[in-house]
Formats: structure tokens, C-alpha cells, sequence
């Protein structure tokens, strides 16, 4: 039924007057939810490697995080700790996260699979996204803790929900594609401010079994762009592709305050 | 009284005990279950447990969250 359903606030802010951001949740959109996480090596980066079977049945959602590596340069990556969100030596279709052949070396990382199609259209409606001011202390919440947890333990990894800690509120998804030569597309999402997004493309004869790769503000190639500002993101390629793109309610230059 | 039973966790007369046991004990805290769910007005906290540990807190965590 319309109307019914749940909010919190984060500490301090007023669930009745805070922006959408300042909530933890809301009933009127999804979380990202997390659906495996791990970490990988790849010896032989030549060499295509699964990283991960998820079973999930679609295309989902997932980051890719370099530790440092780069490929044919491993030598001085023990000492490093530049964790940097990689999309271009990775892909994932139905069944599996891989690790796409390329130039000689060696890489390890860190991956997360969520537990979102690539293939969902979704918006929530902006019910405020004008900033407020904290209005107490922000000693008042909510924590739900994992099975076999307790409420008391002090370490954010045993709680599913808490209010000490953000999770990334879904604000719209869609999909979309380009014909030979790319183009640009400019999705508009009305927020306010520049939001915490990502977009990912599948290339036209790149793989036979449906694999989506992240494309970054970095790019796949230096020809394939992705930029946002308070009103949209755009996707700029010049590729034949077709793309997913994921829009939070989180602010990109808004702390965790 | 009759507003809790919808715990139905106990038969109605241990519950009304429970209750008045535990408004004594603690002036402003309702526990059903026994420890099942533990309510505080003082704080306006709820906390659910699930038989061996308490897993949901809605409310007040004192020093904040």
C-alpha cells in the first residue's frame, strides 16, 4: 500500500525535515546490498581467469579494487596501500566475475558483488534533497546485528543496518545503448548536487556470453567518459555498447558527518 | 494488561508477573519473552533478542551512535 513503510534519519538529523540524503533508509528506495565480497590474485594476467562464481542468475552489480598492482610492474606493489576502484581488466556475466586477458604481469585486488540486476530501471521520487542542520546529539538510532551477532559489539562489520553508518541508498538505475561510433547520453536525475554514480558498458562483439565491464571517469579507453553534475551524468563513448548506470542518493561531496 | 498479549510467549498469568517484575526491578522497563523484547520508556529503546543474542536496537544507544 502507497504511504505505508519506514524511514530513519542518520544522528542527529529530524526524519520528519531532513534531506533524502540524511536518512540511513527510506521504504521509497532500495539499499546496495552486498552480495559476496573477497579478495583475488591473478599470477599470469595474460591469462582469462575467474575471480568469482556468484550464481546469481543475472548480471549483476560489482567494484573491482586494484591494491597497488600494476600490470608488468608487481615489484614494489607489497608496500603500497592506493586502493583504487578498477574497472578495465575485469567483467562479469550470469554466472561469474573474470578477469579478462591482458599485457604481462600480475595483479591482486579486492571485489565486491552486489545484489542488483544490470538490467533493472528504477527511480525514486525526491521527496527533499535541500541539506538540514543536526539538530541533537545523535544518540537516537537504529542497529540491526548479522546472525550470531550482538547489538553490543563495537565493529560495524557484524550489523546489517546501523545508524553510525551510511549505506549507499539507490536513487535511480537504467540501461541504454549506443549504435557504431558511440555517442553521448545525459541522464538526468534532478538531485541537486553531484551524486555518487557508477556506469558500466557492454561492447558490441567484445564477448559472446553478455559481460558488462565497469567504465570509469577513467575510461576503458581515453574515448569513453563518464562525468556527473548536480542535474545528470553523462556518458560520453565512441563505441558501439550498451550501458547500465547505477545513481545514489549520496552526495559526492558530502561527508559522513 | 490485555494490549500484551500478543506476545503469547508465556501463559497470560507469567506474563502479567513478568511485566509487574519488571516494572518493578527497573521502573521504565517492559521485558517479554522472558528477554525476548525489552522495552525502555527512559530511553524510548526497543531491543529484540533472538534466543541468544539481542539483535535489534531501535532508540537510544548511550554516547550515541
Amino acid at each position: 500500500m502507497a504511504g505505508i513503510g519506514a524511514k530513519v534519519s542518520r544522528p542527529g538529523f529530524d526524519v520528519r525535515t531532513c534531506a533524502d540524503h540524511e536518512l540511513l533508509f527510506s521504504s521509497s528506495w532500495p539499499l546496495l546490498k552486498i552480495h559476496s565480497q573477497g579478495s583475488f590474485s591473478i599470477p599470469d594476467t595474460t591469462v582469462q581467469t575467474t575471480i568469482a562464481t556468484h550464481g546469481l542468475g543475472y548480471v549483476p552489480m560489482f567494484w573491482v579494487f586494484d591494491n597497488g598492482n600494476s600490470i608488468s610492474n608487481t615489484t614494489s606493489s607489497a608496500s603500497r596501500m592506493t586502493f583504487f576502484l578498477q574497472g578495465q581488466y575485469t567483467a562479469i556475466n550470469s554466472t561469474n566475475l573474470i578477469w579478462r586477458s591482458t599485457s604481462a604481469g600480475s595483479f591482486s585486488g579486492y571485489y565486491y558483488i552486489f545484489r542488483y540486476d544490470m538490467t533493472t530501471s528504477f527511480e525514486a521520487e525526491i521527496f527533499n534533497s535541500t541539506s538540514s542542520t543536526k539538530t541533537d546529539v545523535g544518540d537516537y538510532g537504529i542497529k540491526v546485528a548479522k546472525s550470531g551477532k550482538s547489538i553490543t559489539s563495537t565493529d560495524l562489520r557484524d550489523y546489517v543496518v546501523h545508524s553510525g553508518s551510511r549505506s549507499p541508498m539507490i536513487h535511480k538505475t537504467g540501461t541504454g545503448s549506443f549504435g557504431v561510433g558511440g555517442g553521448t547520453a545525459t541522464i538526468t536525475h534532478n538531485l541537486g548536487y553531484e551524486p555518487l554514480y557508477f556506469v558500466y558498458a557492454k561492447y558490441a562483439g567484445g564477448y559472446a556470453d553478455s559481460r558488462y565491464e565497469q567504465l570509469t571517469g577513467l575510461a576503458l579507453t581515453s574515448a569513453d567518459v563518464t562525468y556527473a553534475s548536480d542535474t545528470s551524468i553523462t556518458i560520453s563513448v565512441a563505441n558501439q555498447l550498451d550501458y547500465f548506470y547505477m545513481i545514489f542518493k549520496d552526495p559526492m561531496l558530502i561527508g559522513n558527518s | 494488561m490485555g494490549e500484551f498479549t500478543q506476545f503469547n510467549l508465556e501463559p497470560l498469568s507469567e506474563i502479567t508477573n513478568q511485566l509487574i517484575g519488571g516494572f518493578v526491578q527497573d521502573k521504565d522497563m517492559l521485558v517479554a519473552g522472558p528477554n525476548a523484547i525489552k522495552m525502555s520508556g527512559t530511553d524510548r529503546t526497543i531491543i529484540i533478542n533472538d534466543g541468544e543474542h539481542d539483535r535489534i536496537l531501535i532508540g537510544r544507544q548511550e554516547g550515541g551512535f
